[in-house]
């Protein structure tokens, strides 16, 4: 009795569609590679193929939801190619046990992202939106480091041009060649954008402390430029000087960001 | 409109609350319950409500017949 290799072949016909097809179409060609003896062939050989696809197929559906459930702007977008690159990437490479549960789900981002570009079975902005949504995922997901529970900020009553101020741990600038916020508006509706131009947009990301809970913003150049800028060494005072903005507009601007827990207070070295 | 703009885009992601049973944020609040001790902080944000710790480990292997009754 050969168990290894008996759950090696089932393991295979389990993941591996092309396998279990050529299991299907003539198992003693699939099976030669392995080391069974003439009885545990045969037994194989006896297996239901309709049952074993159904059983394969049941498998890659219950690991799909989960990869659904992050891109499923995507997937609201157009379900079929969803699916179609989903069992490409299932295909390359199956889940495994003992792996982190985030990190196949940022992957499929990735290949879905290579995948759209520049493909016309596509709309333009799909490459954009596999990447948003994963910069999303990974913002819910990624480990929390230096991220504190909020607190009302201290300083934003006598906030003035001499605070140095610096972006918060897990809060990240993107830059899309679309205009997301849109374009995921239109998607929750059930509505799918054609013919959409490009319009360069900006989106913040900020994970927050809980797992799981992250929020995300469309922001303007200025404040983009402004979050850029707060980096802890210099004061907006200078930054003002620097957007060539009212000192008044950005100082509310950064009293807005520091409510939203986006920008933090820096001592002063 | 101010040059500063900023809006949140969609809802913040609340963890789920009450009972992991497959929440549809990460799916696998089925398959750790009942495996982390009472409390545990599961990847959605949820915790589990019961179940004792235990260790994971491989599970026997089938005889080759029960196997494919299974798989048939």
């Amino acid at each position: 009795m050969s168990l290894v290799e008996m759950h090696s072949v089932l393991a295979r016909i389990y993941v591996n569609e092309a396998f279990l097809e050529s299991f299907c179409a003539g198992p003693d060609q699939a099976l030669a590679e392995y080391d069974l003896t003439p009885r545990e062939t045969a037994a194989f050989a006896g297996i239901d193929r309709d049952a074993i696809r159904k059983y394969a197929s049941s498998l890659r559906m219950k690991t799909q939801s989960r990869f659904e459930a992050a891109y499923r702007l995507l997937f609201a977008l157009d379900a079929a190619t969803f699916q179609k690159y989903y069992l490409r990437f299932y295909e390359l490479r199956p889940i495994r046990p003992y792996e982190s549960f985030d990190g196949p789900i940022v992957e499929l981002g990735r290949f879905l992202e290579c995948s759209f570009a520049g493909n016309p079975e596509a709309p333009p902005y799909a490459a954009d939106l596999a990447r948003y949504q994963r910069l999303f995922y990974q913002a819910r997901f990624d480990p929390r480091v230096g991220i504190a529970p909020r607190a009302e900020p201290a300083a934003m009553d006598e906030l003035d041009g001499r605070v140095r101020l610096g972006v918060v741990p897990g809060v990240r600038v993107e830059r899309f060649q679309y205009d997301m916020a849109a374009l995921e508006e239109a998607l929750r509706k059930d509505e799918k954008p054609r013919d959409v131009e490009p319009k360069a947009c900006r989106v913040v990301f900020q994970s927050l402390p809980e797992v799981g809970r992250a929020r995300k913003f469309q922001v303007s150049a200025s404040t983009a430029g402004l979050l850029s800028r707060c980096d802890g060494t210099r004061e907006l005072g200078e930054i003002a000087e620097s957007l060539e903005a009212d000192p008044g507009a950005v100082l509310e601007a950064a009293a807005k960001l520091l409510r939203l827990g986006l920008l933090e207070e820096v001592a002063a070295a | 409109m101010s040059r500063f703009e900023i809006f949140q885009i969609g809802e913040d992601v609340e963890p789920a609350a009450g009972i992991p049973e497959g929440c549809e944020i990460c799916g696998h609040c089925r398959m750790l319950r009942g495996t982390l001790p009472v409390g545990t902080s599961l990847p959605c944000g949820a915790a589990t409500p019961h179940g004792a710790r235990r260790e994971s480990r491989p599970q026997p292997l089938q005889s080759p017949e029960q196997t494919l009754r299974g798989a048939s």
